[in-house]
């Protein structure tokens, strides 16, 4: 009966705790030499896809009518340019913080052949860069489907607001494609039930960042080598791939695909809020 | 590699009804309709402030995502004095006002008048004696604010907000942004008794997720100015819940209001969460990552 100061609760959760717990696994196995090797894959998806989550949440920010063609954007963990390339076609410049020499080689190639000028690259994890030197250097920070990377969740997110004068942007996955569970399922890799979204939810909130949450379709399409050797580095990540393993892959993939094209589509939670 | 994280095994709906419970045992007595209507003015004072700011907030947001289609008939649960039948029913079709303190149905008529909205009608009932099987899918919303922590039954009244709705339901909840204004107060009228918790957001966010559904949300900041006067009736009736009000207590709140804000309006900040979602639309259960 305060009205809307509605006195909030108080749910004895370290939510800190919970995130590195949950990731733990999952970032200790995904190194900068596992995305070396999937650089390849990954990229023919990006551009077969025509980079779509990065439109999507382009288009997020648009809706809203925040966009501005004057902005410089930070994408954390860039990969190919899935955010980059759709933000560097609309935005005065990108800067890439992308580790792996690999996905650096496919994003700049793909912002070559895509005729993009404005796009430089930090070729570091963001944990190495320094965020001192870029303070409130920026319009909008961006990490999609990247956040598994850090076990110490907070102060990273704190970081990348520090180098922010406008918003900050986390994107995951809210829903996985179910073409994918299925295959994973088949092949008895079981990469756990962490809720990456709904924990950083309550993190940010508990931390008293309030976002703005969006539920954003995405659709993924890539031809069926990518497909398949997409997954076969996911399995290789648990276990040696024998040749029931890739013979059972490529079946499930080819009889799924169209016109040589597999595409699957899944949903992804954004997360944005403006920075103090 | 299972889910071992301490939040798989969280029971929302138990820290929802234990919330609930808490309240109830530090209150002297329950909530009546009475203490509605004795907040009707300051009520209505706060949401008209800045020409209905926050109800036109809220409007905005919805309608951007197309959430208020054409003609749309809008459903809202516990009006108070017009929250949103004002801004709302100068756009759509008709907002039906569920509400059951007479002064409060006394503020809906006359803003309704001053503003010139006459597409309204008013339930002058708890929402929880709506009968919600006559009315299934009769809105394109269902719409309610700052009311949900009544309900200690939270899923079962959700429930039937998504029952009346053939499109969607929007909860606006209050986020607690640490009053110091209030914390203090309520430790010089009620010394170490824990504060009443009013959970709304993000409590309700994870409510709504771990029962399928898919919301989003956008945050709002807006502003509220009442009379001393005004705020003099809001925290007696609310103290009256928790302890008797003297004239010392009531000596006490003048005096903070006035180290307030002097004899002008005290005028709030508050921060608020609007959540709002399609009932037909289910998430999957996730794993993997996508």
């Amino acid at each position: 009966m305060y009205d809307d100061a509605g006195v909030s609760m108080t749910l004895q959760i370290d939510w800190e705790t919970a995130w590195a717990e949950g990731i733990g696994e999952m970032s200790r196995l995904s190194t900068t030499g596992y995305w070396n090797r999937r650089a390849e894959d990954y990229s023919d998806m990006v551009l077969a896809s025509d980079c779509n989550h990065g439109r999507n949440i382009l288009g997020l920010f648009e809706r809203e009518g925040l966009l501005q063609n004057k902005w410089h954007v930070l994408d954390i963990a860039s990969g190919p340019g899935a955010i980059t390339v759709p933000f560097a076609e609309r935005v005065c410049r990108v800067t890439a913080v992308e580790p792996a020499e690999r996905m650096t080689a496919a994003l700049i190639s793909y912002a070559q052949d895509r005729g993009l000028s404005n796009i430089e690259i930090i070729p570091q994890t963001w944990q190495e860069v320094d965020a001192a030197a870029y303070a409130k250097h920026y319009d909008l920070v961006i990490c999609c489907h990247a956040l598994w990377q850090f076990p110490d969740i907070l102060p990273q997110i704190r970081r990348m607001e520090s180098v922010s004068r406008g918003y900050c942007c986390l994107a995951h996955g809210f829903e996985a494609p179910s073409e994918t569970s299925k295959l994973l399922d088949i092949l008895g890799i079981d990469e756990g039930n962490f809720d990456q979204f709904i924990t950083i939810l309550n993190l940010l909130n508990d931390a008293g960042v309030h976002p703005n949450v969006d539920v954003v379709d995405y659709a993924l399409t890539r031809s069926v080598a990518s497909a398949v050797a997409s997954t076969s580095s996911l399995v290789e990540k648990y276990r040696p791939l024998d040749a029931s393993d890739s013979a059972l892959i490529r079946e499930y993939v080819q009889s799924r695909a169209k016109n040589g094209a597999y595409q699957v589509s899944g949903r992804m939670g954004v997360l944005w809020w403006k920075v103090a | 590699m299972t889910d071992s994280s301490p939040i798989s095994g969280i029971d929302w709906v138990g820290f929802w009804e234990e919330s609930y419970d808490a309240r109830s045992r530090i209150m002297r007595r329950d909530y009546e309709l009475e203490d509605w209507s004795e907040r009707a003015e300051d009520y209505s004072e706060s949401r008209r402030t800045n020409k209905y700011e926050f109800g036109e907030s809220v409007y905005s947001i919805l309608d951007l995502h197309g959430v208020i289609p054409q003609n749309a008939r809008v459903l809202e649960v516990g009006s108070g004095p017009g929250t949103f039948v004002i801004p709302f029913a100068r756009r759509v079709d008709h907002v039906t006002a569920v509400e059951p303190a007479e002064g409060m149905i006394r503020m809906i008529c006359r803003n309704a008048a001053e503003a010139g909205v006459e597409n309204y009608s008013i339930v002058p009932k708890l929402w929880q004696d709506v009968n919600s099987t006559e009315a299934r899918g009769q809105y394109d919303l269902t719409i309610t604010s700052t009311v949900i922590w009544m309900f200690r039954d939270i899923m079962t009244q959700i429930l039937r907000m998504e029952e009346v709705t053939r499109g969607h339901c929007c909860v606006v909840g209050g986020i607690g942004t640490g009053q110091k204004f209030e914390a203090e107060l309520w430790q010089k009228i009620m010394g170490d008794a824990p504060h009443p918790q009013y959970p709304e957001y993000p409590l309700i966010y994870n409510l709504l997720y771990m029962h399928g559904r898919v919301p989003q949300v956008r945050i709002i900041d807006y502003t509220s100015m009442r009379s001393p006067e005004n705020m003099l009736r809001m925290y007696r009736t609310f103290y009256s819940i928790y302890t008797e009000i003297t004239p010392e207590v009531e000596e006490t709140i003048r005096e903070a209001l006035y180290r307030d804000s002097g004899e002008g309006p005290c005028v709030r900040k508050y921060r608020s969460a609007v959540v709002w979602w399609d009932p037909a639309v289910r998430r999957k259960e996730l794993k993997g990552i996508a």
